[in-house]
């Protein structure tokens, strides 16, 4: 039974992991690791034995799981390493077989940025502030890390949360029977919201008419209102209007003209989520706004001293007042 | 005496709907105090409103007295009127109108007319109160004029039941006057609560009358009762004097529910003069002479009354005897008064008993008022032990005589007015063809040596005898000086008491004085009626009033009690009715204050020697230990009615704390707390602890939703 | 880049995206077992910072499935989002090391109630 083999093979990758958090010596570290990344690849290959893959997918196939590896042995060292500045670094590491991961996925843009944002900016953030807080060697001693980044707290019990929550949804998932996820991938209606896409870019959809023949002038809307129609070839037809006529003729467009991706995601974000748009870019406001009154000077004042600041009288109490009084 | 006539059939008047000012100016007036009261007036404000709204009132009904015809019914306007269908039975209202006929005006005057005396009384009796309380009195006190007022003049019995209550509520309120003595509280809660138990069988009355005859205007009441037909003894028909007697042995304190009336003196002498001894108490008398027709709906009704009257009067006197609060005797001698006027109901002498009623209301709020100024000037003091021979004191000796006058009166002195307005209903007792009331009829002579022995009691310990006296309680607050002895020596000539001492009584000023005289003077008033039937041989204005209304129509009563005693000349002792009772009568009251002058007067020491020589006799032991203790009958009602009542709610307070609280509300919410005690644990501060839970939460939640999707699917 | 595999033709089979999808749920759980595990502030909010790498991952992977570039406009809003994040929560880092000398998490633990 797959789910069974599966939960095995999630047990041991969680088994290598647990022990790896155990922090034991050198040798046993190594058969930890080598326990942990043997249960991944068990993973992996009851995933790709469970679906059939063709013969030309298998260079991507093969570049995903090396990526695959990287990836999953540099986050396990980021949570493994003692060494802040470390773990920081094997993040990088993380990032760019993940922004890897997203190319095979053809989604370059926002590998890229993915890159240039978490790699470029956050991580270098992250070191700035461990250069920061980080104690002085004197401080640390003979030991190469302070106690709190040596000794992990009750490994076990986090690996088996972790890892059960794997368990059963990769189990789930295994239990769908093998026409329902292929169902899920439609090429018609990848290609349909590619052309979708096209018609509500004006100018990209001249210039692509345009190359496939130069004497078009305009685009115009077809009779059924649509820009374009989508052809089973996932060609489309088009009405353009040429220099030399005066009537709208039709001009099909081949699938290589669909537009690239790194242009779809920017229609998408300025036409389909506009607001999430303008609400990200307030949360970053926020962010600004509540760093620069972070990093303003804690000063403990009190309430008096508050409100004096504030341009406010003291706030005179009876209870203080009187005695005062009295010893005058 | 009377013959069988139909109640006279009112006629509805509307012109003479000015009557009802009588019923509006108290309430203005009431309205005026309570501005009074919320403007904190320091001044005497209230008490001349309220003066002058009750001086008007009486003349208004002074006015209505001498315009009066035959009864009229007038309109004022619509209140209650349902109507939901067309028969009989299905409608029911209740306008706010006026049935005026002698029996009303009879009231009337002496209500507004006392009501009037009474505050100008106050206006002097409560001037201690000015600025604290003083405008609340006078707002009482409108309130139950208009109250009493609506009681007496409406013409339904729903505006009977409205004043019923209203004087009840101003009762509650004057009676707890002083809110800041615990006593009083108790008091004016006793009262209220003894009084909800009749005004319950009075509303059931009401209930039933409606029940029986579609309607609560005495007018249409009165109609169907003179069509006869209606005196079948039918459960529910006959069901309605005893529930309607129940409400009148409420208001007037007779036997089963009495004992709220001697707590009441807690109030203000002048509310106990007006209320609770010349008007409210009475209301009960009314309310059965009103509705005299309907007594003969059971052949034994009007005979309990009889009995409970009389019963009342012999035990509210056997306790007067053994009392030593000035106004505590008063008070169960007006028991014992409202008992004479029930057993007058009772026998079928209406007349007697509402002629009792006026001369009792005059010689009682006299005696009150007497007892209120000594009150005054004495600072509190009212045991009859620790005063005496006040007449002797300068600026006392209107208050003495005048106290005479009331006591002469009270204890039916041969050929003063209450001597005749008691005769009258011991003669028709003692004339009755029935055995049980010509024995009531004995036990009211009994009863009335009884009567003139304690009254005198009271008049020879205060104001005869050798002069001494000692201040009550309040003397601390009330004294000059710096000093207030609680404990006195006999001073025996009044000028060393004047001088030396560190207490001046302070005697009653003009209001007092002039209440007290005009009170007097009423007193020996109220007796012309009587003397001009016994002298002049004249009609007795009284009789004429009460037999033109319906308190004089008992069907059948007056055939069989009253005209009897006028054909067959019964005798009495072998005399002629008259002369034996007169005869009797003079003996019995002046027996009893020839003994009161000996024991209380003559040789004061023999009365202390008596009641040693009583109490050492162990067969006879119980007597004066039971009238001291008033026969023991708020102990019995305490153990019969509650404690069963006080164990209950125990019972109930324990079910409810220990069940009710313990189990189902507190251990309810033990159970989330035993729960929460479970996952403490988990929240020890750690900020991973917090984390592992959550992620903890989710694999369970994700485990349980991949489960039912699994089973879903497969 | 092959024209073919960024319009989405060449890909028949989902294998990779199985893959994808199995390394998004690797990377989101070993996050949450070093913020569980872990006792550096910073470290911690590094391994947040892994979860949402493998949150995003399965964004792109289902983009990828749906051929739908929502997906990728949902790991933009990541970004940004985590981009904030890691400015606030790094201020407040270094704020709490200010106050108590030390990056770890157990010196606070004054909300616990024993």
């Amino acid at each position: 039974m797959v789910p069974t083999i599966f939960y095995a093979a999630c047990a041991i990758a969680a088994a290598g992991l647990a022990l790896l958090l155990m922090q034991s010596g050198k040798k046993f570290r190594m058969g930890a690791s080598i326990l942990g990344l043997a249960g991944i690849a068990w993973i992996l290959v009851i995933i790709i034995q469970k679906i059939p893959t063709p013969a030309s997918e298998f260079g991507p196939l093969g570049l995903m799981i090396f990526c695959a590896f990287i990836s999953v042995a540099s986050a396990v060292r980021v949570i493994t390493h003692h060494r802040p500045v470390f773990c920081a670094l094997y993040f990088v590491l993380v990032v760019v077989s993940g922004a890897a991961i997203y190319v095979l996925l053809s989604a370059e843009f926002v590998a890229f940025s993915l890159v240039i944002v978490y790699a470029g900016a956050i991580l270098i953030t992250y070191l700035f502030v461990l250069m920061l807080a980080q104690q002085s060697p004197a401080d640390i001693g003979s030991a190469d890390a302070v106690d709190y980044d040596r000794i992990a707290r009750e490994p076990a019990g986090a690996v088996i949360a972790g890892f059960v929550l794997i368990a059963v949804l990769g189990g789930s998932v295994f239990s769908v029977s093998e026409q329902k996820a292929q169902s899920i991938l439609d090429q018609n209606r990848a290609v349909r919201l590619g052309w979708n896409d096209l018609s509500m870019m004006p100018k990209l959809l001249l210039e692509q008419a345009r190359r496939t023949d130069p004497t078009v002038t305009a685009v115009v809307a077809r009779t059924d209102g649509q820009m374009i129609a989508v052809q089973p070839d996932h060609s489309a037809i088009i009405s353009v209007q040429r220099a030399d006529q005066t009537t709208t003729t039709d001009l099909t467009l081949a699938p290589s003209l669909l537009p690239e991706n790194t242009s779809r995601v920017g229609m998408a974000l300025v036409t389909k989520f506009p607001v999430s748009l303008e609400l990200a870019g307030i949360i970053l406001l926020m962010a600004m706004l509540g760093a620069v009154v972070l990093a303003r000077k804690q000063t403990d004042i009190a309430d008096d001293d508050r409100r004096t600041l504030a341009g406010m009288g003291k706030v005179m109490d009876d209870s203080l007042a009187g005695p005062q009084k009295a010893n005058r | 005496m009377t013959q069988l006539t139909s109640i006279p059939q009112a006629i509805i008047a509307p012109e003479l709907s000015w009557v009802g000012l009588a019923l509006l100016l108290p309430l203005l007036a009431a309205v005026a105090c309570a501005l009074c009261c919320a403007l904190r007036v320091k001044g005497k404000a209230a008490a001349i409103i309220t003066i002058l709204a009750l001086a008007a009132s009486f003349g208004i009904i002074v006015k209505a007295y001498f315009a009066y015809t035959g009864p009229v019914q007038v309109p004022i306007f619509q209140w209650i009127d349902f109507e939901w269908g067309a028969g009989q039975f299905q409608s029911f209202n209740a306008n706010c109108a006026l049935y005026i006929d002698t029996l009303t005006l009879f009231w009337m005057l002496f209500v507004t007319g006392l009501g009037t005396l009474i505050a100008i009384y106050a206006s002097e009796y409560m001037e201690g109160y000015c600025g604290s309380g003083y405008s609340r009195f006078f707002f009482g006190i409108c309130i139950f004029l208009f109250s009493m007022s609506a009681l007496v003049m409406g013409d339904n019995l729903i505006m009977l039941y409205l004043g019923w209550e209203g004087v009840g509520l101003a009762s509650y309120l004057l009676i707890g006057f002083d809110y800041a003595r615990p006593a009083a509280v108790a008091a004016g809660k006793k009262a209220f609560i003894m009084n909800r138990i009749g005004d319950l069988g009075l509303a059931l009355g009401i209930f039933m009358l409606w029940a029986n005859y579609g309607t609560l205007q005495y007018s249409e009441l009165f109609a169907a009762m003179n069509k006869g037909g209606q005196t079948s003894v039918d459960w529910d028909l006959s069901v309605i004097p005893f529930l309607l007697m129940l409400g009148a042995f409420g208001k007037s304190a007779q036997i089963p529910l009495f004992t709220w009336l001697p707590d009441a003196m807690e109030g203000p002498t002048p509310v106990s003069a007006l209320i609770h001894a010349a008007t409210m108490v009475t209301a009960g008398v009314y309310l059965i002479a009103r509705m005299y027709p309907f007594f003969e709906l059971h052949p034994e009704a009007l005979a309990t009354v009889a009995w409970v009257g009389g019963l009342t009067a012999l035990l509210a006197a056997t306790i007067g005897m053994a009392q030593y609060d000035i106004k505590r005797v008063f008070a169960y001698s007006t028991i014992s008064q409202l008992g004479y006027m029930f057993l007058g109901l009772g026998v079928g002498t209406s007349f007697g008993a509402c002629y009792h009623t006026l001369t009792h209301a005059f010689f009682k709020a006299l005696l009150f008022l007497t007892a209120g100024a000594i009150m005054h000037g004495f600072a509190g003091q009212l045991d009859l032990r620790k005063l005496s021979g006040l007449r002797h004191i300068p600026g006392w000796r209107i208050v003495s005589w005048t106290m005479l006058v009331g006591c002469l009166w009270l204890s039916a002195f041969p050929y003063t007015a209450a001597f005749f307005s008691k005769d009258a209903i011991l003669l028709q007792a003692l004339t009755s063809v029935r055995a049980d009331f010509r024995f009531l009829g004995w036990l009211g002579l009994f009863t009335a040596a009884l009567t003139a022995y304690y009254t005198f009691r009271v008049w020879f310990r205060v104001c005869a005898g050798p002069l001494h006296f000692e201040p009550g309680a309040e003397a601390h607050s009330e004294s000059h000086d710096h000093h207030a002895p609680s404990t006195h020596a006999a001073h025996t000539t009044a000028p060393a008491a004047k001088s030396d001492h560190s207490f001046h009584p302070h005697a009653p000023r003009w209001a007092i004085n002039g209440v007290l005289l005009i009170l007097a003077l009423g007193a020996v008033v109220v007796g012309v009626p009587a003397y001009n039937q016994a002298f002049a041989h004249k009609d007795n204005w009284a009789q004429q009033m009460i037999a033109g209304s319906s308190a004089m129509q008992g069907a059948g009563l007056a055939e069989d009690h009253g005209s009897q005693a006028s054909v067959e000349h019964p005798k009495v002792l072998g005399m002629d009715a008259h002369t034996g009772l007169t005869i009797v009568g003079c003996t019995a009251s002046i027996g009893g204050i020839l003994i009161a002058w000996y024991f209380h007067l003559g040789s004061r020491k023999s009365a202390d020697q008596l009641r040693a020589a009583l109490l050492r006799r162990w067969w006879i032991r119980w007597v004066p230990i039971c009238m001291e203790n008033k026969w023991y009958v708020d102990e019995i009602y305490h153990f019969c009615f509650r404690l069963p009542m006080w164990l209950g709610s125990q019972i109930l307070y324990f079910a409810d704390r220990h069940f009710l609280d313990g189990v189902m509300v507190d251990g309810l919410a033990k159970i989330p707390i035993a729960v929460g005690k479970l996952f403490r644990p988990l929240y020890g501060g750690a900020l991973q602890g917090y984390a592992s839970t959550m992620a903890g939460g989710i694999a369970l939640v994700v485990a349980w939703l991949s489960w039912i999707w699994l089973r879903g699917f497969n | 880049m092959n024209q073919e595999l960024s319009s989405g033709f060449t890909i028949a089979s989902s294998a990779p995206i199985a893959v994808a999808l199995a390394i998004s749920a690797l990377l989101f759980v070993i996050g949450l077992v070093g913020f569980l595990c872990r006792r550096n502030m910073i470290i911690m909010f590094l391994c947040t910072e892994l979860m949402f790498q493998g949150a995003a991952l399965a964004m792109i992977a289902f983009a990828r499935l749906r051929m739908d570039v929502s997906g990728q406009v949902f790991v933009i809003f990541i970004l940004t989002v985590a981009a904030a994040e890691a400015a606030l929560a790094l201020g407040l880092v270094v704020l709490l090391y200010r106050k108590r000398e030390t990056l770890s998490a157990d010196a606070w633990s004054d909300l616990g109630e024993s």
